[in-house]
């Protein structure tokens, strides 16, 4: 059998006529793209973490005095670091969503939005951790931690090779899995702009 | 009012328009679910994604093209993105849940050829489906290349070759099934 046979077969099928309720049913659904489950899950962080951090200041605030306390701050720029990465995420992800438009010029558009969005998580994720290292630093400078008095004392070259080695580490095992996490759409989808050349 | 006299959408005719756009060009959104889905379970699921998408998208649509040309573009990506990363998602052939077969009568033979094309086709990767659907739904050269963004020459030669690997696909399943 050839494709032309298939025509009139394939243009005679009616499908049931969608009834006004349903279509509205159909939209009360959730969407189930990877896209949309992606950018669920970037707005719960971004949410969540704000009532995390004042979830902690009810609890600790009882028993101590929390704002002198510098492991807390260091607690805080975190959150904020992470609530900024979650919502840099959830605008990619939004962008990335837009199904308009010829195909080639959306695969080529997603590819471009995945591989920024890559490029822009390693990049907040990597200064955040410089960044925890540096507050880490500096607060322990002016407010020395009891806790933390036993690696305060150790001489400064110790520390900072310590820290270069944890930036080095965390650098490549970032790279990985990130890179490990999105390579498989990112491939397909390059694959598919591929077919269309 | 067909698909080509539609008009563009504003704020204030929103939902009433929506629902009967959809209503007027939801055959177009069966027809890419059908030849991307292979069972019934995964056509209700991409028809319903597509919708969503639709919906989020109708408020910018700008009469810069026909609104079912610009429903095959919605369609069309959001199967292509959306399939294979849905958890659990089907792709096996399965010839009861054909949709474009249910209720059709043809000779046993005739019905056998029918479903060798279709394993065919599910066969292809998701450019060359598009393809074949807009061929069978008599697209011209021309309206696949503003719903795909593939020059029509390319297009000509795409066109030829899924053909020529259909002939080819047909018969290894006719083969692999001890047919001749």
């Amino acid at each position: 059998m050839e494709l032309d046979d298939l025509k009139s077969l394939w243009k005679h099928k009616d499908e049931k006529k969608l009834s006004g309720e349903e279509i509205r049913n159909l939209l009360q659904n959730r969407s189930y793209g990877p896209l949309a489950r992606l950018k669920n899950r970037f707005r719960r962080g971004m949410f969540i973490i704000p009532f995390a951090v004042v979830f902690l200041v009810m609890e600790l605030s009882k028993h101590h005095d929390i704002f002198n306390d510098v492991l807390f701050w260091l607690y805080v720029v975190v959150c904020i670091g992470l609530v900024l990465y979650f919502y840099i995420n959830y605008r990619v992800m939004d962008r990335a969503q837009n199904m308009e438009g010829p195909v080639k010029r959306v695969m080529e558009r997603m590819v471009h939005i995945l591989e920024k969005g890559i490029r822009i998580r390693l990049l907040v994720i990597r200064i955040l951790f410089v960044l925890f290292i540096m507050v880490f630093e500096v607060l322990l400078y002016f407010n020395q931690e009891p806790k933390m008095v036993k690696w305060y004392v150790q001489p400064l070259y110790v520390r900072l090779s310590v820290y270069a080695v944890l930036i080095i580490v965390f650098y490549l095992f970032t790279g990985m899995v990130i890179r490990h996490k999105y390579k498989t759409d990112v491939l397909r989808l390059k694959e598919i702009v591929q077919q269309m050349e | 009012m067909t698909s080509h006299q539609t008009t563009a959408l504003d704020s204030s005719q929103s939902y009433t328009k929506f629902e009967e756009l959809i209503r007027e060009n939801e055959g177009i959104i069966h027809k890419v679910c059908r030849i991307y889905t292979f069972n019934e379970a995964d056509h209700q699921d991409l028809f319903q994604e597509i919708i969503l998408q639709v919906w989020r998208a109708h408020p910018n649509f700008r009469n810069q093209s026909k609104y079912s040309t610009w429903i095959y573009r919605i369609g069309i990506n959001t199967a292509i993105t959306g399939l294979r990363s849905k958890k659990n998602v089907t792709t096996a052939y399965d010839p009861s849940d054909l949709p474009a077969l249910a209720g059709v009568k043809e000779p046993e033979e005739e019905e056998d050829n029918l479903h060798e094309l279709y394993r065919a086709i599910e066969k292809l990767n998701e450019i060359e489906k598009a393809i074949v659907m807009l061929y069978l739904e008599d697209k011209s050269y021309d309206e696949m290349e503003e719903i795909l963004g593939i020059s029509s020459g390319t297009l000509r030669v795409k066109m030829n070759r899924v053909k020529e690997k259909l002939r080819q696909l047909t018969n290894s399943i006719t083969n692999g099934t001890g047919r001749s």
